[in-house]
This record gives C-alpha cells, sequence and structure tokens, in this order.
C-alpha cells in the first residue's frame, strides 16, 4: 500500500461524493484506484490466495456499506486502508486460531505457497540457487508467522511498504509509541528465529 | 548520546524514522564507536535478509475476478434504480445523436410502477424487485404474470384497486398471450421485435441472439442506433462485445467512433476496453492520439495501458507529450 496511486484529489473527492449518491460507476472507479495494492498486501499479510480473495471482498464491501458515513475527516486512502488492515488482521487472527488446531498437520505439510511459487520461477535457472532461495522464503515465512496479527501486519506495513509509523498507528488505531514498540517486538522475535540464517 | 540507547534506536534509524537531531546524534556515536557501528551492519543484513523475500504478485486475472464479485455484490445490494439504460439516453441526448429510438424515461415511469405494485402486494419482500442484470421479466400478482413491456406504458394496465385493511391490491391487466411469429428478418414485424428485444430482453441470451440475427444489417439506422446503445449500455460484457463486434464495419461513422472512445472512458471490463482500441487504431483520426494519452495516464489495467502506448508508438506520438 506503500506506492499510493496518483489520485487527482478534486475528482476523487467527487468520485467520493458520487459514490455516496449510490453511483456504483464511482464506488467502482474508486475501487479501481486502490485496490491492487489492498490485494497485494493481503496476499503478503495472509499468504493464500483465498483468503486474500475473501479480505478483498469484505474490505471493500465494508467500505460500500460505511461510505455514507465517510466525513472526509481523513484521506479517503487512509480510511480505507484502515478498513482493509482490519479485516487482514480479523482473517490473522482466525487464521491463528485455526493454526493452533491443525498444528500437528501444519508441520509435515510441504505444499507449497504462492511466494514459494513465486520465488520458483523466477530462479529456475539455477536450481541450487532456486533451492536456497526457496528455503530462505521459507525460513522468513515461518519466523513471520511467529509473530502476532497485529506485530505482523505493523511489520509488513513498515519493512515491506514503507509506511510511516504514524500512519500505520492511525491505521490500527494505535498511538504511534504503540506502533514502535509493536515493530520492536516484531524485529526481536524474528531475529531470533532468524538467527543462523546463512548471510 | 551513549551506547545505551543505540540498539533501540538501530531500525528506527534504517527505517528513517528517527527525527533529524536523533540521526545526527547516533551517526556521531557510530563514526567513534566500534561495537555500535557493528550493531548497525548486523541489523542491515537482518534488512537484507528480510528484503529477500518475494512479494506476491497479484495476477489480472486475480484482480478482474475480484473486482468482478465485488461489484456483483454491490449490485446485488440493491435494485439499480439509474440503470446502464439511462447512461445511454443521456449519452445520446448530449447532441450525439439526437433524437432517442426508445423512451428510458418512459422505461423508469413503468419499472417505478411494476416496483410499486411488487411492494404493496409482497408485504415489503422488495428484494425479489433487485434485479442483476436487466429489469425484471415481470411480476406476479395473484395467479397472473404481467409481462415486463415498458413500450406498453400504462396501457397494460385498466385499474388498480387497493384494500387499505389487508393491504391487498386488485390490478386488472390486458391479458397478453403468447404467440410465434416467423418470417424472414427483414420482415418489419420481425425487425421491430428483434430491435424491442435487444433493448428491452431479460434474458442475455435473448439479446445475444437478437444481436446475432441484426449483426449484418447495421447499415439500417435503426439497428446501428440499437446496437450502439446495447455496446454502450447493456449491462452483460457478452451483449456488449457482440454489439461492438457488429458495429466494426462502420467505422467511418462518427458516431460509431464517439460510441467506441466512450467505451475506451467508461466501460468496466478491459476485454471491452482492448477491442475498443484495436477498432479505432484500424483507420486512426486526429482525435485518437489525444484520447490514448488520457488513457496511458489513468487506465488502472496495465494489459490496456500497454496497448494504448503500443498504438501510440505506431501512430508516433510521444506518450508523454501531455
Ligand atoms: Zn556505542
Amino acid at each position: 500500500m506503500a506506492a499510493r496511486p496518483r489520485a487527482d484529489p478534486i475528482s476523487e473527492k467527487a468520485l467520493i461524493q458520487a459514490a455516496q449518491q449510490q453511483d456504483h460507476d464511482a464506488f467502482e472507479h474508486l475501487v479501481r484506484l486502490y485496490d491492487r495494492s489492498v490485494l497485494r498486501v493481503a496476499l503478503n499479510i495472509l499468504r493464500s490466495e483465498e483468503d486474500a480473495r475473501d479480505a478483498y471482498q469484505e474490505a471493500f464491501l465494508r467500505a460500500y456499506k460505511s461510505l455514507k458515513n465517510f466525513r472526509f475527516q481523513c484521506s479517503f486512502h487512509t480510511w480505507l486502508y484502515r478498513i482493509a488492515t482490519n479485516v487482514c488482521l480479523d482473517s490473522l487472527r482466525r487464521k491463528s486460531v485455526r493454526k493452533d488446531q491443525w498444528a500437528a498437520r501444519e508441520t509435515s505439510d510441504d505444499t507449497p505457497g504462492p511466494l514459494d511459487l513465486a520465488s520458483d520461477g523466477r530462479a529456475a535457472s539455477n536450481p541450487d540457487q532456486a533451492l536456497a532461495r526457496n528455503e530462505m522464503a521459507g525460513r522468513i515465512g515461518d519466523a513471520l508467522d511467529l509473530l502476532t496479527p497485529k506485530e505482523r501486519t505493523v511489520f509488513e506495513f513498515k519493512h515491506y511498504e514503507g509506511l510511516r509509523l504514524r500512519l500505520i498507528g492511525e491505521m490500527l488505531s494505535i498511538s504511534e509509541e504503540a506502533t514502535k514498540n509493536c515493530l520492536f517486538r516484531a524485529h526481536r522475535k524474528l531475529r531470533e528465529a532468524l538467527k543462523d540464517l546463512p548471510r | 548520546m551513549s551506547c545505551e540507547h543505540i540498539p533501540s534506536q538501530v531500525s528506527l534509524y534504517l527505517y528513517g524514522e528517527l527525527a533529524p537531531a536523533e540521526t545526527e546524534a547516533l551517526e556521531e556515536h557510530i563514526d567513534e564507536c566500534v561495537s555500535c557501528a557493528a550493531l548497525i551492519e548486523e541489523e542491515r543484513r537482518f534488512f537484507a535478509a528480510m528484503n529477500t523475500r518475494v512479494s506476491a504478485e497479484v495476477s489480472h486475472s486475480l484482480l478482474a475476478e475480484c473486482r468482478h464479485d465485488l461489484m456483483r455484490e454491490v449490485y446485488r445490494s440493491e435494485p439499480e434504480t439509474v440503470s446502464a439504460w439511462g447512461r445511454v439516453g443521456a449519452w445520446f441526448s448530449a447532441g450525439r445523436g439526437g433524437g432517442l429510438p426508445w423512451q428510458p424515461a418512459l422505461i423508469a415511469a413503468s419499472l417505478i410502477a411494476v416496483f410499486f405494485v411488487g411492494r404493496a402486494t409482497n408485504g415489503g419482500a422488495a428484494n425479489e424487485f433487485a434485479w442483476h442484470e436487466k429489469p425484471p421479466a415481470g411480476t406476479t400478482i395473484g395467479a397472473t404474470t404481467i409481462p415486463f413491456q415498458p413500450e406498453m406504458g400504462f396501457s397494460g394496465i385498466e385499474s388498480i384497486a387497493r384494500d387499505p385493511q389487508n393491504n391487498r391490491v386488485e390490478i386488472i391487466v390486458e391479458e397478453v398471450h403468447r404467440r410465434t411469429i416467423s418470417g424472414p428478418s427483414s420482415d418489419p414485424e420481425i425487425h421491430s421485435l428483434l430491435l424491442s428485444s435487444v433493448r428491452n430482453a431479460a434474458n442475455s441470451g435473448v439479446r445475444l441472439d437478437s444481436l446475432d440475427v441484426l449483426r449484418g444489417q447495421a447499415e439500417n439506422q435503426d439497428v446501428r442506433r440499437t446496437l450502439l446503445g446495447s455496446m454502450l449500455g447493456d449491462n452483460n460484457p457478452g451483449v456488449r462485445l457482440k454489439a461492438l463486434d457488429a458495429l466494426r464495419p462502420h467505422m467511418a461513422d462518427p458516431e460509431v467512433r464517439n460510441a467506441l472512445v466512450e467505451v475506451l472512458r467508461r466501460d468496466s471490463n478491459p476485454g471491452m476496453r482492448v477491442y475498443a482500441i484495436d477498432m479505432l487504431a484500424v483507420q486512426p483520426d486526429r482525435g485518437l492520439a489525444g484520447v490514448l494519452q488520457e488513457l496511458v495516464e489513468t487506465e488502472n489495467n496495465e494489459y490496456v495501458r500497454l496497448q494504448s502506448r503500443r498504438v501510440l508508438q505506431d501512430l508516433n506520438a510521444s506518450v508523454d507529450r501531455f
């Protein structure tokens, strides 16, 4: 969500106002301004296409339903990403419950996720490198799984999306200080989990 | 700044989240302190390791499916009171064509009537009338089905009486009988039924079949108008595409070209936009470069943008001229 799509503020405001009057075309236009980055972050955080699709759908439907309450007090993208973030957090929480339930099964589950597949394709020319990269991706994925949903989200937004801590806090409805602490905890856990990683 | 403050600031420093004064103090310290400089290096290596993760890629097909599912839900969530056909009406009345071959206002008036009847008799089961694609084919009152026939206006209904006690409504309707009409496609009655079907049939399959019959007749003004309306206003992309295809031999008509530009700007289906580019590019006119440049700026679909750039290059126009 870092690379924010360019949206002319005047036309964006007009689009929002039209969408608030039930103009579906205007709403679709708004969706198209932001949905690629929302979907990418959902894919990265949830690491499952199915979950990311559900999150996309739920986030934008929630946005659609509460659009009439949007009062232009913050920027539209912050408002929208706050909704999307909460949806991803909820999904992560449900997922961590599921994971606890299926922990035994998951440890032996070697089905590649979308990230593994992506790295596969890129390094196919060099099998050794591909293997190493796959292992690395797997290790990083496992380490990220150790984080709480909130730590996971803060880390994703800070490290991979490059958002400012203040904005991340705004999206999660927590203070900047709390966001910073969350990021510290994430770093500590990740470094601990990855301390023997080849460098 | 002393060594004990450094560990809590290392990652914030690399993220660029320290205040300028803090950054300066930290940099002064690590210039002097080897062990804290090593901490920074270690953190950099951690960052580099984390950056080997490959970001998920959003494929066109996944994004398109998500958008489609979402908008289907959005349209489903409430009845569409301003239909796409209303937009077509606006397009034609904006001085492009002059004179409507059909009457959106009348359609709207009939819709309101049908909707009202439905609400009154179904006791709030209004979602029965939340149509998804096209206006409903008809509404059932008791055992009688009134076919949805916008062109019959109010003449099909003779009288309406309401019993306030039980909220029941009695409507006397002219009966409509089913009949088969056959003949050559040039037969005036068949011709006009086909046109009416493209505009009004609730079933998109019927609209497609009607277009199939009409596709070779676009030199006829009424047919061409109907095709234009269908291409711009039908809610089904398959129907829009068939109408677009039928207009292909008539690219010399400025109204067809204008309508294609409208497709480029407004059609929600990227496939339609790509076809519109292809058709416009066959006989490019002076305005095309400007339209494509606008598209390169505003288009969300990468493939459509790519096609716009490709055609622009063929036109020898600079993509960044504006
Ligand atoms: Zn030191």
